[in-house]
């Protein structure tokens, strides 16, 4: 009766610990795809993607990440990103926007393309 | 070694407390880790550099007249926003030509910072990107030019 008890204990000491360990893993999984990261590095893409090209250039850019972070904190579309006098402002989250700046003096038009579950992004440089 | 059942349970509460401790780390760090700044400062000043490099090796013979007359604005004729390096300079462009300073704009201490950040690691200093090429003037003889662009371009919330 006793060992019975000794093992039941060591068996909820082992649940214990793997649910704590799972919960750490969980956290750390979560912080890495965090919206905050997502935002910074896809705003400071399109800027370095913009400091780079020249005028009559078309680019397309996997954008399925952020869109979908943003559709999942019900941002509008026509919210999401916006280009213009110098900065890309990515908003993901219903938090303050993130803007950086891209140098090169140029204007440019995007549209969202969706192709099989994909969110494409098409930048056109004028 | 036989440890009987109170021992047993004062040694997982303290169990507890230490994985509550590496809890802690772990929440601490990997926040730390992950709201820290992604740079791409070093990159930026590559792209500008190579894209000054580019528009000075075009030029037509007045522009190239022009810009050994320091006559030339190199902000507009390569393309540069020039926001970026008068009101709240983010950038600096140091050009020079046969070892003499020919042009420079945006914040000017920004060059001054380029060995310190080559000697120490700082996140806070901008990141600079040295080149040097050559041109051709309107009798064919060659300069050398060196290009120095330095970023310190913050994004934030806004």
């Amino acid at each position: 009766m006793e060992k019975d008890h000794t093992i039941l204990e060591e068996v909820i000491f082992i649940i214990l610990n793997l649910i704590f360990f799972g919960i750490f893993f969980f956290f750390v999984v979560d912080q890495s795809s965090g919206a905050f990261v997502v935002e910074q590095y896809y705003a400071k893409q399109i800027a370095l993607i913009l400091d780079n090209s020249k005028p009559g250039t078309s680019i397309k850019l996997d954008f399925t990440e952020p869109y979908n972070f943003a559709r999942d904190n019900n941002i509008p579309q026509a919210q999401i990103l916006s280009i213009n006098e110098g900065f890309v402002i990515l908003q993901i989250t219903s938090s303050n926007p993130y803007s950086y700046a891209f140098f090169n003096n140029i204007k440019v038009e995007y549209v969202y393309e969706l192709k099989d579950d994909k969110v494409i992004l098409n930048l056109n440089i004028k | 070694m036989k440890i009987n059942n109170r021992k047993a349970s004062v040694l997982s509460i303290w169990w507890f407390g230490v994985i509550a401790i590496v809890a802690g780390g772990i929440v601490f760090g990997t926040t730390l880790f992950y709201s820290s700044y992604v740079d791409v400062r070093y990159f930026e000043a590559e792209i500008m550099s190579n894209n000054l490099k580019y528009c000075l090796q075009n030029l037509d013979e007045q522009e190239n007249n022009d810009f050994f007359n320091k006559n030339f604005d190199v902000l507009k004729n390569c393309n540069l926003n020039e926001k970026f390096f008068i009101q709240n300079p983010r950038f600096f462009i140091g050009i020079y030509g046969n070892g003499e300073k020919l042009y420079s704009y945006g914040k000017s201490s920004f060059e001054a910072d380029c060995p310190i950040k080559k000697a120490i690691k700082t996140k806070y200093y901008p990141e600079c990107f040295e080149t040097e090429f050559f041109i051709f003037d309107e009798k064919n003889s060659s300069h050398k030019i060196g290009i120095i662009v330095s970023s310190n371009n913050q994004g934030g919330k806004v």
